[in-house]
């Protein structure tokens, strides 16, 4: 049979598979296993596996995923959101609004020291659901600020997201972590103006409230000064030569138990709580990932990567309209599919696709771009109904909203989304600038 | 195509050993087999795995030829690995040549199961660095330096470097940002991580001065694969490998090495000479190493002083 | 992003099942040992590069310790994902489906997880036969490769044991015993 058939009929099997309940990384792992006993032969499929898992593993780049998502766990252990969103609430929560913009923010900080959104989400809606219930902000706008602010975790470095592009595509995580900085402030900027927007339209739904005093304000800063500390350490340390990105999660995981050893009281038992919920978060994502190389590994021996992109190079499409074909894809599978999944499955075709068009860009450039845009459109995902996984996590801790009023609540923040992604679109050097400027 | 062969090997599908090596190659295998021959390229470990299983593959048919190094597995090809002792290397044709000699004299069952098609080396490593040229022993001391396999390491740390074995995307973070002073690699691998850019200074050995290290590579073919084919094809396969192969694939090194140089050259940078008395004084505090060595394939069965004095005739030759 | 929330849907109400009781603590021992190794991993990473950037010299090897670290944690965790149903999967086009065909559905997946996981470990513990044969060892602190294989055997071993626990019950309904106590 044609290696390009065997490739196609995977890619439509695997979709199917998936449409009906089929876990992802097992329908990648099946579907990849079954297509690479056609292409190579089954006795080189069992020869692969001796040693594939373990190989896959044993992998200093991989170690950094269960590493941050450690560092994530404790910080929300640590009642470090609790101080957070206190700190923000006093220096903007008087505003109309304000209450939303202190939770955005607060999950900016968040984020600032968490790989994963769900994490951020999760977190932050733990501490500023309740008080902006409290003031009287409508379902909508509490939830969708906080399901909105929860992709921040992602989009502000440290991002799980792009550890995994990286690996993907050989990229280098500093610079891409650099690269992200931007266009995670412009993701903060926008949230903003959705919310001002937003209340502009519907007062009644974010009142405004007693401003604090400035010795409030100075004592909240007092507060949070150990998340700054983690967040220059760990950041600050892998750009400004200190140590590698690993290592920079070790530091961080470190750091973040100094906080909750002296400043919570962390418990032992709280530590192990921490251990046994990584575990269960980085096994689902390891699943997935090897699901995905054997998957990637088959479609590599079909060579139909290649082949896809090579059409591209030589079809006389404009490289912009392919971008945006890749975009919209993006958008429509994100409304059903978890992110770290899409990444998976997709970044080996569309990536050499990428690459393999002329945007005028370096090509290290090019790189950082399109992860920039994936993670963002990717991340779009989360919080576009019917399926979105910051949408769940709000609705599982705010039984009293109904789950229209959520939906209603996120769409001026997916507003805002589109108009960054047309603004990274427009402007590549939003997302390589920084990088030149600092890495030279 | 009569038969369709899976090349598998680590380095990236732009890099010159695909562009300027395999692709060329295997272009002559199609047409000198009149096309029964069909060669396909799997760069970058698409077909999954580490380098360290490219051996494992291609004996259990997970891909039918690989391109391999030796010292990814330490142990396993201890006479393939002979050469990559610190201080062997002249130049990648002259140790390529020597190393192919080696292997047919002495290293006879250490791929069993595989065709070999070729050994080669690169040129020697040079040491790259980001603040000074180290042109004697005191530049070296305290030195945070990348050590590419676990010889040339246990070299460098008796002269008094600090040494780290980071991977090589942690050392281009690690150049980068000041984590390490500089690293030791051959020039030929300087443009594809931007060593021009990283580093100021490189440091060359005197020219006539053996080299501070080399890699050895293996090209290897599953067995199966080649006792499958027809006479006719065997045929082709055999007259594109062995000595002469080896000698062209170390021939391709040097010149990548000069494309190197040059790119360093066009930097800028500060071509430092390590001076030959230098680098016979750091050959002599080297030689425990080459005895331990030794000692090692004696452990093996091998007779270890016959080979590393073979190698060292055919390098002096 | 890709965590999967726990409570959700959790239809399964065999946490009590008399196979569980002994499961479960197994998995989480598991899932907490290997918790334990990444921990006491990023302290010893710290530690390294503390000492490092004091100019002392970092810890030798600590690379491919963080390495080895990450293939037992991969492998340590995967049983308590397994009983925990942690596996991401898109339930929005089978919403209209009736509860119980979902569940055999679910059951049927989980039983092929069984059969992978089991296939899985039967090819490690050759992997494991044959890396330890080689000889191979890692190159700076000098640790035999096959230590990384056990693990392995033994998270996919009991992995499969979960899955096939938990789809019977799932797919058979005479089997329902199984679940409750
Ligand atoms: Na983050
Ligand atoms: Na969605």
């Amino acid at each position: 049979m044609d290696p390009t058939l065997i490739a196609t009929i995977m890619v439509v099997v695997l979709l199917l598979a998936i449409f009906i309940r089929m876990p992802i990384a097992l329908a990648m792992g099946v579907v990849g296993a079954v297509g690479y006993s056609f292409l190579a032969s089954p006795y080189a499929l069992m020869a692969y596996f001796n040693t594939a898992w373990v190989d896959k593993f044993m992998s200093y780049e991989l170690a950094i995923v269960p590493l941050f998502i450690l560092m994530g766990h404790l910080a929300t252990r640590t009642g470090i959101s609790g101080a957070i969103f206190q700190a923000s609430n006093a220096w903007i929560g008087h505003k109309r609004g304000g209450l939303a913009m202190a939770a955005v923010a607060g999950c900016a900080m968040f984020g600032s020291i968490s790989g994963s959104s769900l994490a951020t989400a999760s977190t932050m809606a733990k501490v500023a659901l309740p008080e902006m219930r409290k003031h009287g902000y409508s379902g909508a706008l509490s939830s969708g600020s906080l399901a909105a602010g929860g992709t921040l975790g992602i989009l502000i470095p440290p991002s799980v997201v792009l550890i995994i592009y990286a690996l993907l595509t050989e990229q280098n995580i500093v610079k891409l972590f650099l690269a992200a900085t931007i266009p995670g402030i412009l993701a903060v900027c926008g949230f903003f103006i959705a919310i001002m927007v937003y209340v502009r339209l519907y007062p009644e739904e974010g009142p405004t409230h007693e401003k604090a005093d400035l010795a409030t304000r100075l004592r909240s800063l007092k507060d949070i000064w150990h998340v700054i500390a983690i967040f220059v350490v760990v950041l600050g340390g892998i750009y400004g030569g200190f140590f590698t990105p690993a290592e920079g999660a070790s530091v961080g995981v470190v750091m973040t138990l100094m906080v909750g050893l002296f400043k919570a009281g962390l418990k032992f038992s709280e530590l192990m709580d921490c251990l046994i919920d990584t575990a269960g978060s980085t096994a689902m994502i390891f699943a997935i990932v090897f699901g995905a190389d054997i998957f990637n590994v088959a479609l590599a021996l079909s060579q139909m990567p290649a082949e896809v992109a090579d059409f591209f190079r030589n079809a006389d499409i404009a490289p912009m309209t392919v971008m945006l074909g890749m975009i919209v894809f993006y958008l429509i599978m994100g409304c059903v599919m978890d992110s770290l999944s899409m990444i998976l499955l997709t970044v080996p075709v569309f990536f050499p696709t990428v690459m393999a068009l002329d945007f005028g860009l370096m090509p290290e450039q090019q790189a950082m771009w399109f992860g920039i845009i994936t993670l963002v459109v990717v991340e779009m995902g989360l919080i576009t109904p019917p399926v979105g996984m910051n949408l769940f996590v709000i609705s599982a801790m705010a039984k009293d909203i109904p789950t229209s009023q959520i939906f209603r609540g996120t769409t001026p923040f997916i507003c805002a989304e589109f108009c960054r992604i047309a603004l990274l679109v427009s402007f590549p050097v939003l997302s390589y600038w920084l990088v030149g400027v600092v890495a030279g | 195509a009569e038969v369709t062969l899976r090349l598998h090997h680590f380095l990236p599908g732009v890099a010159p050993m695909q562009t300027k090596f395999f692709e060329p190659w295997a272009a002559e295998l199609k047409e000198a087999s009149n096309g029964a021959i069909d060669v396909q390229m799997f760069p970058s470990m698409q077909l999954g795995g580490k380098p360290p299983q490219l051996a494992d593959q291609t004996r259990q048919g997970i891909c039918d030829i690989a391109w391999t190094l030796p010292v990814y597995t330490p142990d396993r090809f201890p006479v393939a690995e002979t050469m990559a002792l610190p201080f062997m290397v002249t130049n990648a044709e002259k140790t390529s040549v020597a190393m192919q000699t080696l292997m047919d004299e002495f290293g006879e069952g250490e791929y069993s199961g595989m065709k070999t098609l070729a050994f080669h080396t690169h040129d020697g490593g040079k040491l790259h660095t980001r603040n000074a040229p180290v042109t004697s022993t005191a530049d070296l001391k305290g030195l945070k330096l990348r050590a590419p396999n676990q010889a040339t390491g246990e070299m460098l740390t008796k002269l008094g470097a600090e040494v780290v074995f980071f991977p090589v995307t942690e050392m281009v973070v690690g150049l980068s940002n000041g984590v390490i002073d500089g690293c030791c690699l051959p020039y030929e691998v300087v443009p594809a991580f931007k060593l021009q850019e990283l580093t100021s200074f490189t440091s060359a050995p005197a020219a006539g001065a053996r080299g501070l290290y080399c890699n050895t590579f293996a090209l290897i073919m599953n067995q199966r694969a080649y006792d499958g084919m027809s006479d006719d094809v065997k045929k082709v396969i055999d007259d594109h490998s062995g000595m002469a192969l080896s000698q062209r694939i170390g021939k391709q090194f040097d010149e990548f090495e000069a494309f190197g140089k040059s790119v360093v050259e066009k930097q800028g940078n500060t071509i430092a000479e390590i001076p030959a008395e230098t680098i016979a004084e750091w050959q002599e505090l080297a030689m425990p190493i080459h005895d331990a060595w030794v000692q090692k394939l004696n452990d093996r069965g091998l007779d270890g002083a016959a080979i590393l004095a073979r190698a060292n005739e055919l390098l002096d030759a | 992003m890709a965590e999967r929330l726990e409570s959700e849907h959790n239809d399964w109400q065999g946490v009590n099942g008399p196979l569980f009781k002994i499961l479960r603590p197994i998995c989480v021992v598991s899932a907490g040992f290997g918790g334990l190794v990444i921990f006491g991993a990023a302290i010893l990473v710290t530690v390294s590069v503390v000492l490092r950037n004091l100019g002392l010299g970092g810890v030798r090897g600590d690379f491919e310790l963080v390495e080895l670290v990450c293939a037992a944690c991969a492998s340590l965790f995967l049983p308590l994902c397994q009983l925990n149903k942690g596996h991401v999967m898109v339930d929005l086009f089978t919403a209209w489906m009736p509860f119980r065909a979902q569940r055999r559905l679910d059951g049927i997946w989980t039983l092929i997880f069984a059969v992978v996981w089991a296939l899985l470990c039967w090819r490690l513990s050759i992997g494991l036969e044959e890396i330890r044969g080689y000889g191979d060892k890692s190159m700076l602190l000098r640790a035999p490769i096959w230590w990384a294989y056990v693990p392995a055997v033994f998270g996919t071993a009991l992995s499969a044991v979960v899955a096939l626990a938990m789809s019977l019950p799932m797919i058979f309904t005479s089997l329902r015993g199984m679940e409750s106590a």
